[in-house]
């Protein structure tokens, strides 16, 4: 082995830095082909059974790509007919730095052994490294690596035949020039893959840069700058770069979070958006203050049928132009987009556009803040009902672990027991309390011990790990374990013998904590109890048993703890109306015919919130202790104190009322909302607390290490530490909290990337963008069947104003947990029944004033004229305006509609909105990347999402 | 982890072309200057190190610091105490045996990898520097830049101490080759 | 005045070496077996471990009866009796000057052993220990005979010869000077210094002006043309 330098030259930003690099170069590498006597063999995935079929040439060949073709035809490369292929090192570095997602994709074909790709280490070989020429630009040098190692190929295996496939002419030209045509076939990749036998689906993948541009079309959108000036104007405070995001309810406004204003600058209308899309990171160019303008209060839709048809978009700019004005004090920094520093796209979930022939089509995403894509294609018609889906890695076999009671503590001669909603499978907890010496009570809390099973590193760890959770939908459960473990080896189950991880506590009567264990342990549980059993139990006083006795101490003992609370916890209170108002309600169908048999809010016992108080003691005790332990790698839970601006718009409604709502901190929060009450609006209150709860931010998970200590704060619950410790079946936080503890009191060893903070910190972001997910998921899946359920129904329901816009009204029907816009006006005019006062927050019309809060009557139906975004249409009904309301439905009418909704069965088929949100939230949870994608059935595509393997 | 940067690639080659079981390119000579006692020049990948040996001599200044049967050599690079070693066989100071300083780390958390690079240093993971007695297979010093996990650290240093049999290999061919030079010049006669 | 200096890269060094190509015997290196068998003594540059007799330096082996030593080829200064040496003095003491000979400690050279004026039996009186630093001062250069070697391997120097003592006429400065430079072309193309030798390498340098002999190439001249006379002399 002989070795030399490579220099490169590295410029940093002003200074001109040298930096020196050794280079080894080889004579060990392996060509690849396991027939070619002269290297030493090594593993290689090109194999001679697996033939290119290409028109242009009689004979089976090998590829080898240019780095244009992989960066530009990924999709091509993905397809299974391309095989035997060498990749160029000098060529996947290439990738490798221009773009990050496609070296990704490009790897994990590599990595397939069916794709008979192999990695060839040109640059370190030593009859193809080839040095640098002075000022030889280093895409020209990469080329000649490429050309050289093409030439090295053909005559280091004369009896092979290879291809070599470039876009790039001045490449090509130069591999024509330099070698012998006969022995060196180029082709373009478009030529290459015309020619493929079966080359349809290829064809539609084969990504096209020269589409055809008419030079009379005028320019839609202002162009980007370039990329220097982007960087200068960023250098020199001119420039602003932030993350875009799309406004929910205008998709002609979104708002940039720039560092250097506190608030987000606004950009409005097709030129300050300027092509940017949700999520990505931008560079924006702010106006002059006298330019700036406050938030758009009015609802816009894209509603563009064809993509030329810019002159409707140009009437909603002139709406949204004229709607623009400036209020004072709500001015915010104004700019518009000028550049786009990083695309973040992913995959999107949509169904073509109807009513567009021809290969060009758009695609509609079901994501209203993405924008239309348009795509090419030559299988329109097929696509037409199709859509595109994630397929669900298979689930490994579930092998059994030897049982072992090594260092378990035997609690099964306790009285324990478990208290859950009716119908619950994954058992986590249980609980106990039992009397100890000196008038104290030990009480447990009894946790199943998942980390048992599920080892580090194992293909069910790493699965679960992805998952981050588990989804609950509408009648389904997607697993984050299998359900053998869920459901049985895991479960607390009652009458059965299962370990645990205990949390053990002595009591005082009064509730003071004396001293705390964990320990692994293993028990059984004397009954599985619901929260319902559970309270009658306490109640029934005639039950004098040992679980009875103590599960009246635990609810003796949860009071008390409720009490000593100086603080008062805003965020479970909000929860509860939470469960009231948002699409958590609980709705069970028949699966038949989709009669929803209940609505009802699910009655809340003592019990819940006994169990509740010991679930979030364990939890606190249980944050103490490992980061006590680990006081980098401790992975807790934090909720962060919102910024007070986020409590504007409550404020500002509870002033309307004639309430003062307290800020300052969760304790005064919670008290202001307490003594918010009307008895003439019952349900006001309830609504204040939606609003309260969309105010706060998320609570996310995160290592201890990556933040400073008062950044642990939960700021609704009110604690400093916090953690998640007591439902590893379907959190996998909690198995990581359940290993950190195991570690703590010895009955488990630790393994590297437990104690590795970074890794810590990227699981815990990999959680928290799970649990989003899965959170979307379920809220989507509640208003799929929402929508089926009003399919062609028509009904009045009660319902409350939430907001006041200019031209619409925020409706909230808490029977539904349904939250809809009713407008005002007609698309792009003004209402001239209402008379809108932004001071007040108010709508008049005549003599009737709508506030914020109101109750009012609203007919209720579902609008499917756009199949995607099907959407309730909500008219008024009480109070009654001249010339706007209409009148209720008479017992009659109700009974017509519901005879004609019985009748079309086929009508479920179609897509809605919010299947297709709920779809794409299932991929995004389930974001595996899919090689070939498969088109298939969006009904079906549902099950399969759903379908649990194992 | 930007970490998240592969150290070995999937071929098995490392950035700069070596496998992991390989060291950068060393090369050295012995007695490259004239004043002092010993000197020694060392090349390793592209650290170079001149290192010298003045004495022994008489201690001056404060007698009470003085030890007479062993010396403190302190070394910032791992590339220094091979250098090190060489300068003091050159100046023909009594030593047991050759000290020999390497280096190794743990390549996409799994993989031991030997001898460092400054490019590699950078990208991150661990680093071990063990300098040991390659022979008798004693550990004069180790020293950790960043901690890892126990489980891996039999594995690193089982590396590192091969790296150190491996560098004690290069530096006594130098040595036996230098000592035939000079030995061929003088007639094997002794100088001073 | 100005002065030439001159810089060069390493890789455009002068190879000094004027090896030949010889048969060369064993060579030994640190922590190497020397033997395992038990009945040999332990001489310099050897030690024991583990039963066997090991080495400590770079060298060759040397046998005298039972005891086996390893020479290094290069090391201090071991003085014997009778060896003319130059020294530089490092202190002046009481009753005795400190010297730096280029071993491992210094030299000492007695009040008594140097010749004071006023003839050979005069008595040593207080006023002379005042007087010391009068007659050699630190820094200066002299040359002297090893008298003795004490215990801890340290010389006793004398200079009861008007041969010998401090070194100052301008000629023979820069005769020592002309003598230093070949000696050191001679060490740096490792060759042997002895009174042939460097005889002959005086006599070689005398084409050269004593700053001139301090370039690389004419330092290799001179010591090429010394051992192709010696060679002759070997012959003849």
């Amino acid at each position: 082995m002989f070795t030399t330098k490579a220099f490169i030259k590295k410029t940093k930003i002003g200074n001109f830095l040298k930096n020196v690099r050794e280079h080894y170069i080889r004579d060990d590498i392996f060509c690849g082909f396991s027939k070619c006597g002269k290297c030493i063999p090594m593993e290689s995935c090109l194999s001679s059974i697996h033939q290119n079929k290409c028109s242009l040439f009689n004979f089976n060949h090998y590829l080898i790509l240019d780095t244009n073709v992989i960066l530009d035809q990924m999709d091509v490369i993905e397809e299974a007919t391309i095989g035997n292929v060498i990749i160029l090192h000098t060529v996947l570095k290439e990738v490798k730095h221009r773009s990050l997602p496609i070296y990704k994709r490009l790897y994990s074909i590599i990595e397939n052994p069916s794709r008979h790709f192999y990695v060839f280490t040109n640059d370190h070989h030593k009859d193809t490294y080839i040095t640098q020429n002075d000022g030889e630009l280093i895409n020209d040098y990469n080329d000649r690596c490429i050309r050289k190692a093409c030439s090295w190929y053909m005559k280091h295996l004369p009896k092979e035949k290879f291809v070599f496939l470039t876009d790039d002419t001045n490449n090509r030209q130069l591999a024509l020039k330099r070698g012998n045509s006969f022995l060196f076939n180029i082709f373009l990749v478009s030529e290459y893959v015309h020619h493929l036998n079966n080359n349809s689906i290829l064809e539609d993948k084969l990504s096209r840069k020269d589409f055809h541009i008419d030079s009379n079309t005028k320019d839609v959108f202002p162009p980007h700058l370039t990329n220097v000036e982007l960087l200068t104007g960023v250098k020199e405070g001119k420039l602003y770069q932030g993350t875009f995001r799309a406004s929910r309810d205008n998709f002609l406004e979104g708002f940039v979070n720039v560092d250097a204003f506190n608030d987000p600058v606004i950009v409005q209308g097709r030129d300050g958006l300027n092509r940017a899309v949700d999520g990505d990171f931008v560079v924006v160019q702010v106006f002059k203050e006298e330019d700036w303008i406050s938030p758009s209060e009015i609802v816009l839709e894209d509603e563009g049928v064809a993509e030329e048809n810019i002159d409707e978009l140009e009437i909603k700019e002139r709406e949204l132009k004229n709607s623009t004005h400036k209020k004072k004090g709500e001015i915010k920094p104004t700019g518009r987009v000028v550049g786009i520093i990083r695309r973040k796209w992913r995959q999107y979930c949509g169904i073509l556009q109807g009513g567009m022939d021809g290969v060009y089509q758009l695609l509609i995403p079901a994501d209203k803040s993405i924008p239309k894509i348009r795509i090419e294609t030559r299988q329109a018609e097929f696509l037409r009902t199709q859509k595109l889906i994630v397929t669900i890695d298979s689930w490994p076999r579930y092998s059994r672990y030897p049982h072992d009671t090594k260092r378990r503590v035997d609690l099964r001669h306790i009285d324990i027991c478990s208290v859950d909603p009716p119908g619950c499978t994954d058992i986590d907890d249980a609980l106990h309390c039992r009397p100890v010496d000196n008038n104290k009570l030990e009480v447990g809390v009894h946790i199943a011990d998942v980390s048992h099973f599920i080892r580090p590193g194992t293909a069910i760890d790493l699965e679960a790990a992805s998952r981050a959770t588990t989804v609950y939908l509408v009648n389904k459960r997607i697993d984050m374990v299998p359900d053998l473990l869920s459901s049985n080896l895991c479960s607390l189950r009652g009458g059965e013998e299962r370990f645990a991880f205990s949390c053990i506590w002595e009591m005082d009567k009064k509730a003071n904590i004396i001293n705390t264990r964990f320990h692994k342990s293993i028990i059984k549980s004397r009954q599985a109890m619901t929260y319902e059993e559970a309270q009658m139990t306490i109640d029934d006083k005639s039950k004098v048993d040992s679980i009875a006795e103590s599960l009246r101490n635990l609810n003796m003992l949860a009071k008390i703890l409720k009490k000593k609370k100086i603080r008062k916890r805003v965020k479970s209170k909000s929860k509860i109306a939470l469960v009231l108002a948002s699409p958590e309600v609980k709705i069970q169908m028949d699966s038949e015919t989709m009669e929803p048999l209940d609505v009802e809010v699910k009655k809340l016992f003592e019990t819940n919130s006994m169990v509740e108080e010991f679930m979030l003691l364990a939890n606190i005790s249980v944050a103490e202790k490992i980061l006590e332990d680990f006081p980098e790698c401790a992975m807790l839970r934090r909720h962060p104190t919102p910024p007070s601006s986020n409590f504007d718009p409550l404020i500002k409604a509870g002033r309307h009322l004639g309430f003062e709502i307290k800020i300052d901190c969760g304790k005064n929060l919670a008290i202001s909302l307490d003594e918010a009450v009307k008895p003439d609006n019952p349900y006001l209150n309830t609504m204040l607390r939606i609003l309260a709860t969309r105010c706060m931010l998320q609570a996310v998970y995160f290592a201890s290490g990556t933040l400073q200590k008062d950044e642990f704060f939960h700021y609704g619950l009110a604690v400093p530490l916090y953690t998640h410790f007591t439902s590893p079946i379907r959190r996998y936080a909690d198995i990581i909290v359940h290993r950190l503890l195991a570690v703590s009191c010895g009955s488990d060893s630790t393994y590297p990337d437990l104690l590795d903070k970074e890794k810590t910190s990227k699981l815990c972001q990999n959680l928290n963008y799970r649990n989003r997910m899965a959170q979307y998921a379920g809220r989507a899946s509640v208003a799929f069947n929402t929508h089926l359920f009003f399919k062609g129904k028509l009904q009045d329901e009660d319902a409350y104003i939430l907001y006041v816009r200019k031209n619409a009204l925020q409706i909230l029907i808490p029977k539904y947990g349904l939250e809809c816009t009713l407008f005002l006006a007609q698309k792009g005019e003004t209402s001239n029944i209402f008379e809108y006062n932004e001071e007040d927050q108010t709508q008049k019309a005549g003599n009737i004033v709508l506030h914020a809060f109101d109750p009012v009557k609203v007919r209720l139906s579902l609008d499917s004229n756009n199949i995607q975004h099907e959407k309730f249409v909500l008219q008024l009904v009480s109070p009654c305006i001249e010339g706007f309301s209409v009148p209720p439905l008479t017992e009659m009418e109700v009974v017509e509609k519901e005879k004609r909704r019985k009748l079309p069965n086929d009508e479920r088929k179609s897509m809605t909105d919010a299947k297709s949100k709920m779809v794409e939230s299932i991929m995004a949870f389930e974001n595996k990347s899919f090689a070939g994608s498969t088109f298939c059935n969006l009904s079906k595509a549902f099950d399969c999402a759903a379908w649990y393997p194992g | 982890m930007s970490r998240n940067k592969e150290l070995i690639s999937k071929i098995g080659l490392r950035l700069d072309g070596r496998r992991a079981n390989e060291l950068r390119r060393i090369r050295c000579k012995l007695g490259v200057f004239t004043q002092p006692d010993g000197s020694a020049y060392l090349e390793q990948g592209l650290t170079k190190v001149l290192a010298a040996v003045y004495g022994p001599h008489q201690v001056r200044g404060g007698r009470s610091k003085a030890q007479h049967d062993n010396a403190i050599v302190n070394c910032i690079y791992p590339a220094c105490v091979n250098a090190a070693t060489l300068a003091l066989i050159d100046a023909g100071i009594p030593i047991k045996e050759y000290v020999c300083a390497c280096t190794a780390s743990l390549a996409n958390n799994d993989i031991p990898m030997l001898d460092i690079s400054h490019q590699e240093e950078i990208i991150g993971g661990p680093t071990l520097t063990v300098a040991a007695l390659p022979m008798s297979g004693k550990i004069v010093l180790m020293e950790m830049s960043q901690r890892f996990h126990l489980d891996h650290l039999q594995k690193v240093l089982d590396k590192a101490l091969q790296g150190c049999r491996d560098i004690k290999q290069i530096l006594d061919e130098a040595v036996r080759l230098h000592v035939r030079d000079v030995g061929c010049s003088t007639g094997w006669a002794s100088t001073s | 005045m100005p002065q030439k200096i001159y810089i060069r890269l390493a890789s455009h060094r002068v190879n000094t070496s004027v090896a030949v190509n010889q048969r060369y015997p064993k060579i030994f290196t640190p922590g190497e077996v020397i033997t395992s068998q038990n009945e040999f003594m332990r001489g310099h540059g050897t030690y024991e471990e583990n039963g066997a007799l090991k080495s400590s330096v770079a060298g060759v082996r040397e046998q005298v009866n039972n005891l086996i030593s390893v020479r290094p080829l290069k090391s201090r200064y071991n003085g014997e009796v009778g060896d003319v040496v130059v020294g530089r003095i490092t202190e002046v003491q009481q009753k005795r000057w400190k010297v730096d000979t280029n071993s491992r400690l210094d030299s000492l050279l007695l009040l008594s052993s140097v010749n004071l004026p006023g003839g050979e039996l005069r008595r040593r009186s207080v006023e002379d220990e005042h007087m010391m630093r009068q007659y050699l001062q630190e820094g200066d250069l002299i040359s002297a005979e090893v008298q003795s070697v004490y215990s801890d391997g340290s010389l006793s120097l004398h200079t009861r010869s008007l041969r010998y003592g401090k070194v100052v006429p301008k000629q023979d400065r820069e005769t020592i000077s002309r003598i230093r430079n070949c000696i050191l072309a001679l060490t740096q193309s490792k060759m042997m210094l002895y009174d042939t030798s460097i005889l002959y390498a005086y006599e070689e340098s005398l084409k050269y002006s004593v700053a001139e002999l301090l370039i690389p190439e004419a330092m290799v001249d001179v010591a090429l043309l010394t051992q192709q006379r010696l060679c002759m002399l070997e012959i003849a």
